[in-house]
């Protein structure tokens, strides 16, 4: 698989706090990267050293094959946007002089291409307005479109939804699609928005203190992702007989609450639970989420 | 570092503080004139009806207005988020730094010319030639504001560029720029201070008032001291301007001015980029 980046055993210390912890991550070219932690779990930090705005303390990363610390990684960088915590725009500017801005300071020949880049994320009729008067969503396009310019293949960004409203959410969700589908560009975005990223993402990496936990992909996560009945009884005893009488697999949680990894014929069900005394009292049907995934490898501890 | 060029000075002439800061030089040009105009016409005979000693009023209050546009400036890049894009999209951070600081430059001279320009444009025709001061000398001079202007800004830069918060970095900016103008008035007076004191009176026991015999003046600085505050007094930007502000004659080794100046400079520069380099980002 080819891979746009790289980290290999990435490490960043602040003092006495350790933000990243000998962190290896994959991001696969042409993915939607859904980079998943808690606060403060080392997300922007992450996104901070490859952008060049910080230095690792330990390990290295490549971008395109390029290796930090090398000249040409400049090069690489070239090919890459990026919108880290907040949109990096001129507030005093307008959107169009924002990517005008944008432009040379990439020394783009021609500004031709601005009007297509504010059609793209939805800012081409904001005019004289300046960034400043801009919604919070408007401001995210306009910094998502200042990333763009100059054609990168790679789109980095830092919790891109953090403070939208739903119809923000909905317009950046569509446009990180696009993006993906019609302009190929890979996109690493670090969220802790789950169900969001459960929308996106083609793969995940999970990362808790500053480690990576797991990578995984959307498809592999599925397959992790099993569906089950969960059923509430009088008495999970009884319930167990009559599953083990039946060869399925499931799973007790209390004294009234089981979940069954299988489909179960209910009527079925519940004359065999009659038959030990036992009474059926709720079923439903779950699917385990990327959220009970996560918490399931990381734990469901405090934020950080 | 030619595209940060282009892209910074595309903004600089954007920026509002750039022509809010042009807009008062160019006013404060034209009220000193407007001012030693009226001076003129009411006490016509007291002195006060040449253009000596206005050309360098701006340049005198640089330590004022120079970190104000610098640091809002340079602030913004911080408070914007946009020293981001130059840094991600490749550029290296010794660039980013030296085009903040040419483009800065640029900006402080620009506003330092139409001080000049204007007080020219009206001093002349209103109060007529320069009286007390020659014309080599206030070319001499004028090129050593410029210096003076390029050292003054490139420690503003410094201020703006290593500290990350908008707000404090105006703070310190302002703080620093006040502290060299203060200062440039306090190494002045302790410099000016007679050796001997010839012209102190007191009081005798008859209750008249009697000069007293000259005596040494206690606060005069002699030896080392005085040669270090010496070379503050041609080393600080403020005391640089102080000087050029108000000679009327060139002082003794003028060319220190220039050669401190421009030292400063590449000093502060190279500090103030090295530490860049190595400073983390957000």
């Amino acid at each position: 698989m080819e891979y746009i980046l790289t980290t290999n055993g990435l490490s960043k210390q602040y003092r006495h706090f350790k933000a990243l912890d000998d962190l290896t991550m994959h991001v696969p070219k042409g993915a939607i990267y859904g980079f998943v932690g808690k606060n403060g779990a080392g997300k922007t930090t992450l996104i901070r050293l490859i952008c060049g705005l910080q230095t690792p303390t330990a390990g290295n990363y490549t971008l395109y094959g390029i290796e930090n610390g090398t000249k040409e990684i400049s090069k690489s960088r070239r090919r890459m946007g990026a919108v880290v915590e907040t949109p990096s725009i001129y507030l005093d500017m307008t959107a169009e002089e924002n990517l005008r801005e944008q432009y040379r300071i990439l020394g783009l020949p021609s500004f031709d291409d601005i009007p297509e880049l504010l059609r793209l994320v939805g800012l081409s009729d904001t005019g004289k307005k300046k960034a400043r008067h801009f919604s919070l969503g408007m401001k995210q396009r306009l910094g998502i479109a200042v990333a763009l310019a100059g054609n990168p293949d790679f789109l980095v960004l830092d919790e891109p939804i953090n403070g939208l409203d739903p119809q923000g959410i909905i317009e950046i969700r569509e446009l990180i699609l696009k993006l993906n589908r019609e302009r190929r560009i890979t996109v690493l975005i670090s969220s802790h928005i789950l169900d969001e990223l459960a929308r996106l993402a083609t793969h995940y990496g999970f990362i808790d203190k500053g480690h990576m936990v797991k990578e995984i992909s959307a498809a592999e996560l599925e397959a992790a992702c099993r569906k089950c009945v969960r059923v509430e009884v009088s008495d999970t005893k009884a319930l167990s007989r009559v599953l083990d009488g039946m060869e399925v697999e499931y799973k007790i949680l209390s004294e009234t609450q089981a979940d069954i990894f299988a489909k179960v014929n209910i009527s079925k069900l519940t004359m065999a639970l009659a038959g030990e005394n036992c009474e059926l009292l709720g079923v439903q049907e779950r699917d385990e989420t990327l959220e009970s995934y996560y918490i399931g490898l990381v734990g469901g501890g405090s934020h950080g | 570092m030619g595209k940060l060029l282009h892209a910074g000075f595309a903004r600089l002439f954007k920026s509002k503080i750039f022509w809010i800061g042009i807009a008062a030089l160019a006013g404060l040009a034209a009220f000193a004139c407007i001012g030693r105009y009226r001076d003129a016409v009411i006490l016509p005979h007291a002195g006060y009806n040449t253009p000596d000693g206005l050309l360098f009023i701006g340049a005198m209050y640089a330590p004022i207005w120079v970190p104000v546009f610098v640091s809002l400036f340079v602030g913004t890049e911080y408070s914007d988020g946009t020293m981001r894009n130059k840094v991600t999209v490749g550029h290296s951070r010794l660039a980013v730094y030296l085009s903040n600081v040419v483009v800065c430059t640029a900006g402080v001279l620009v506003m330092h010319l139409v001080y000049i320009g204007v007080m020219l444009g009206l001093g002349l025709p209103l109060l007529g030639g320069f009286v007390e001061i020659s014309a080599n000398v206030l070319v001499i001079f004028f090129f050593c504001s410029l210096a003076t202007m390029v050292a003054l800004t490139s420690v503003m830069v410094g201020v703006g560029m290593l500290i990350h918060s908008k707000a404090t970095g105006a703070i310190v900016a302002m703080l620093l720029g006040l502290a060299l103008l203060l200062g440039a008035l306090s190494i002045n007076q302790v410099l000016n201070a007679p050796e001997i004191i010839t012209d102190g009176i007191t009081v005798n026991e008859a209750g008249e008032l009697v000069q007293v015999e000259p005596y040494r003046n206690p606060k005069y600085l002699a030896g080392g001291k005085r040669a270090f505050f010496q070379f503050l007094n041609e080393c600080l930007p403020g005391n640089q301007m102080m000087t050029i502000g108000q000679s009327v004659a060139l002082p003794r080794d003028v060319w220190h001015l220039p050669v401190y100046a421009v030292l400063l400079t590449v000093v502060v520069t190279l500090g103030g980029a090295y530490i860049f380099r190595r400073k983390d980002l957000k």
